[in-house]
């Protein structure tokens, strides 16, 4: 990050609104304080898998996003998981793509109703 | 037809869906309770929390006395904090002294009082050069301190939050607590801004 654009991001942080930039994001945060009130792990132990997925990820690159923070929190959650035996990645894959089956009939069948009552409408008038 | 609208998803929301859908399906962790968090982040803590810490520190010297002896048991009395924070150490600027906060390892923040960390604290520039040469991080970032005024700089490290206590600014004899939590800024908590003088609304 250049010395303007830290200067630019003080201004802008200065009107934003402080919320979360992206819903994943505010999932992560909310469930790593969750589990944290639920003595799943402590947040010292999360400080920890966050430093070192940090310190990876600066290895050859710079954090000047909430996208690219947040990512290293996502894999210091996971990792933490891990350790706690909670997930693994096979299960984790399973997840993912079940989630991306639901989401995409979902798609597809909106898009079915849709061209439908198009044609219904179409054939109406 | 739909094979052509595929559908789109950043992996990482796609990853933190299935990390919360695994841990809802093994009784780890119910999503009620994330958005509890969530709402809570959203809609009730921010740098306004910690403004009103701050002009009640200007207003009642033993209040400001209890702040700076223990940070989150005087946050308590206001009904300020949360189980995110296990200490917290308040640190009072004077004309001679200038303190501000960083996390060089990661981004510990005091959440409970300041809400969400914004984007340059938890950016590789703030959090690796702002120790080595805090003067011109701060002149970047708009704050020139002249060369009699001392820098401290603070860094976050396991259970320890900060909060920067800032100087009252000039004018502001005649205004009321609620007046002054207004004119405290986050950026004045965390030690990259000073308060300007107040000018009062007739003046």
């Amino acid at each position: 990050m250049q010395p303007h654009e830290l200067l630019d991001q003080v201004q802008r942080a200065g009107l934003a609104n402080l919320s979360f930039a992206t819903p994943w994001a505010a999932r992560l945060f909310g469930m790593t304080l969750a589990a944290a009130q639920k003595r799943i792990f402590s947040l010292q132990d999360f400080q920890q898998a966050l430093i070192a997925s940090i310190q990876q990820h600066e290895v050859d690159g710079c954090i000047d996003s909430d996208e690219q923070y947040y990512t290293c929190w996502l894999e210091a959650l996971q990792d933490l998981l891990e350790q706690h035996e909670l997930l693994n990645p096979e299960q984790l894959g399973a997840f993912e793509a079940r989630i991306m089956t639901t989401a995409q009939e979902r798609h597809d069948h909106q898009r079915a109703v849709h061209h439908h009552t198009h044609k219904e409408l179409e054939h109406q008038a | 037809m739909s094979h052509d609208h595929k559908i789109q998803k950043a992996w990482q929301a796609l990853r933190t869906e299935a990390i919360e859908s695994l841990l809802n399906e093994i009784g780890v962790l119910d999503s009620a309770e994330v958005d509890q968090v969530v709402q809570h982040y959203e809609e009730k803590v921010g740098p306004r929390t910690g403004a009103r810490v701050v002009a009640k520190a200007w207003v009642d010297p033993s209040f400001r006395q209890r702040l700076l002896a223990d940070g989150l048991e005087a946050c308590a009395e206001l009904g300020i904090g949360g189980p995110e924070t296990e200490s917290l150490h308040v640190l009072e600027n004077t004309p001679t002294v200038h303190n501000v906060v960083v996390c060089t390892l990661c981004s510990c923040y005091p959440w409970p009082i300041l809400g969400l960390p914004p984007v340059w604290y938890k950016s590789s520039a703030y959090r690796s050069r702002l120790v080595r040469e805090p003067r011109t991080v701060l002149r970047e970032m708009g704050l020139t301190l002249s060369d009699e005024v001392e820098i401290r700089v603070w860094d976050s490290v396991s259970e320890i939050r900060y909060l920067v206590l800032p100087e009252r600014p000039p004018g502001t004899n005649s205004l009321s607590e609620a007046e002054l939590a207004e004119l405290v800024s986050r950026d004045a908590m965390i030690g990259v801004a000073r308060l300007p003088a107040h000018v009062s609304e007739g003046a």
